[in-house]
């Protein structure tokens, strides 16, 4: 169990968010920064879609109320733990009675996020529609459904079995560059005037500060738009950049409404939207035009990144099979953790729906 | 299929790296919804790997994916594919979702406006509503709200000029030439005409909303004040199941 002495800006329990309730009008929600997310849990020994913290800009205070292993990854917002600063992106072992605040961003990004072994779930924090992630303006999901408060006390998992931490990130993301994203054009980019695309990317734009988990807003030069913003409603996507009828775009995020009748000049590809969630308001982005081909390649880059961590000492041995995640376990079905980085060969079980199975994982070089 | 409605093939634009938006027409239409949801069934019989989720809205739908998995010109191949082939009855059932409601009063608030500015008798707009099958063409505005089509061109009314700022759970709405159901208590100016004692959406549900994209409503009018407390009363108790066709 954890204490929440200080809730700081805004703390909310979110995992990757919920899938397959966008046609009930149900936004996705989730981790904004789902690679820090991902690789938060991963240094704790979770599995990577284990409900943890996300913090925006001044941290919470919290106190461990049993001993554990913590990772914090994201935003520099400042770590402090027992009155030392520690390092984000490394398994950290707490002792209960621990006492975990931020003192305040540093620059380096907005949103940092916090996983615990065994991560957050339990009484008062439920799984809703397949997710744990808090869903503010529906008032569901999370803890009770809101942000976290001075006071609240939050129930934490088991952590791995055997789990002896010492994993770290090496070349760490690094927010506070000049930031570049990328996007794809379209899905309405022929609704807008010639100079357009040639705006959006030649110039620079500022994110404002009424910027949130819905959208990040731009100021900058204006998008014309050719006959006007409206589109019938139709769906949207993380990354969407929408241009209303002020002609200044607004990059939709996770908590974006499920529909949206205002056209859609570009999209920022899947890789880079750990940048998007890392935005503190006032910053400079720019942006640039690449293919398919490309941000697959560097959506792939990314996975392996996070999948080379499966596989280190004493971390849950995973394996992706037909890019689903599989726990790799011993004789009595029990989960494996990497012991010999030398053994290329695992059983592991497979569950569909039609039922669970072993099957042998040969690791290739 | 109307050629005039429809496009003769699917128009499809990438969304960023892991979404496709396939537009069916270029209006809002009962014939084009229907094809948008048709063409979703049939997506959904076929076993394509690393598909997400798919979101379907008035004309267009959006496919969500993995390009990890499934590239990007293999699912448009795909859909292509699909795109004139016959949905079996058995696949067509659709389901008619049957929404006790009732109306005017302080339920429906602007029934006798509605009733008024079409110079039509109140009952016989009661009855104008209630008989007709909505299509569920989406869900949207807030979780669980349906935009239904097919309103009688005989009741269409204009949007309050200023909405209100609090809406109850439940209230049955009409705007131009739209229907719906306010699943939660929100600010709102469509036009009041009744009330559902049914909770449409509840996130704590296993089937959180009542209706899914492509279902039809059909408003059954209730009777009584008495009535009205008796299904809240088992709706709140989760006791209260809705009649589906």
């Amino acid at each position: 169990m954890i204490e929440i002495a200080k809730a700081g800006t805004l703390t909310t329990i979110q995992d990757a968010g919920r899938t397959g309730y966008q046609e009930l009008g149900v936004p996705e929600s989730g981790a904004l920064d789902n690679f820090a997310f991902r690789c938060a849990n991963l240094l704790v020994g979770n599995a990577e879609n284990t409900p943890a913290l996300e913090s925006v800009l001044f941290g919470p205070e919290i106190k461990f109320l049993k001993d554990t292993f913590i990772a914090i990854t994201g935003a520099d917002l400042g770590p402090v733990l027992n009155g030392d600063k520690v390092n984000l992106w490394e398994t950290l072992e707490v002792s209960s009675d621990s006492i975990l605040t931020f003192s305040g961003p540093t620059g380096n990004g907005l949103r940092s996020y916090l996983a615990l072994a065994g991560g957050v779930a339990g009484a008062g924090t439920d799984l809703v529609m397949g997710s744990y992630s808090t869903y503010i303006a529906g008032e569901f999901g999370g803890h009770e459904g809101r942000a976290l408060r001075d006071g609240d006390v939050i129930n934490t998992g088991a952590g791995l079995e055997g789990f002896e931490g010492g994993l770290s990130l090496e070349n760490p993301p690094n927010y506070d560059e000049d930031v570049v994203i990328r996007i794809i054009e379209g899905p309405q980019h022929d609704r807008f005037s010639e100079t357009a695309m040639e705006t959006l990317t030649s110039s620079s734009y500022q994110v404002t500060p009424n910027s949130d988990r819905m959208g990040c807003r731009l100021d900058g030069p204006i998008l014309e738009h050719l006959t006007g913003p409206d589109v019938i409603s139709d769906g949207n996507a993380f990354g969407v950049i929408q241009v209303p009828g002020d002609g200044k775009p607004i990059i939709l995020l996770a908590d974006r409404g499920t529909t949206g009748g205002y056209t859609k000049i570009a999209t920022v590809i899947t890789a880079d939207r750990s940048k998007l969630a890392q935005l503190l308001p006032g910053s400079s982005i720019r942006f640039e035009i690449v293919g398919q081909t490309k941000a697959v390649e560097l959506l792939r880059e990314q996975e392996t990144l996070l999948a080379s961590f499966l596989n280190k000492e004493g971390s849950p041995l995973k394996f992706k099979v037909d890019g689903m995640l599989v726990d790799a376990v011993d004789d009595s079905g029990l989960p494996l953790s990497v012991q010999n980085p030398e053994t290329k060969t695992y059983a592991a079980k497979v569950s569909h729906e039609a039922g669970e199975h072993q099957v042998e994982v040969e690791i290739s070089e | 299929m109307n050629g005039t409605l429809l496009n003769e093939q699917p128009q499809f634009a990438a969304m960023g790296d892991s979404a496709l938006m396939v537009t069916v027409g270029d209006s809002i239409s009962y014939d084009i919804n229907k094809k948008v949801h048709d063409i979703i069934s049939l997506i959904k019989l076929e076993d394509w790997p690393g598909i997400k989720e798919i979101v379907p809205t008035y004309s267009s739908f959006v496919v969500h994916f993995n390009p990890i998995i499934f590239s990007m010109e293999g699912l448009v191949e795909c859909v292509q594919g699909i795109w004139n082939d016959d949905l079996n009855s058995e696949n067509t059932d659709s389901r008619i979702v049957l929404i006790p409601t009732l109306y005017g009063s302080e339920y429906g608030p602007d029934l006798e406006f509605v009733s008024e500015m079409t110079g039509l008798p109140i009952q016989e707009v009661i009855e104008i509503h209630s008989k007709v099958d909505y299509l569920v063409y989406a869900l949207g505005f807030s979780p669980g709200f349906p935009y239904l089509g097919g309103l009688d061109s005989k009741i269409h009314c204009p949007r309050l000029e200023t909405p209100r700022v609090s809406v109850p759970q439940g209230a049955v709405a009409i705007a131009d030439s739209q229907t719906g159901v306010y699943p939660v208590t929100s600010p709102g100016g469509w036009r009041l005409i009744g009330r559902t004692p049914v909770k449409m959406f509840d996130p704590s549900r296993a089937n959180p909303s009542l209706v899914t994209p492509g279902d039809y409503i059909r408003f059954v009018p209730i009777g009584s004040d008495e009535e009205f407390a008796e299904i809240l009363e088992k709706s709140a108790q989760g006791t209260f199941e809705v009649e589906v066709q």
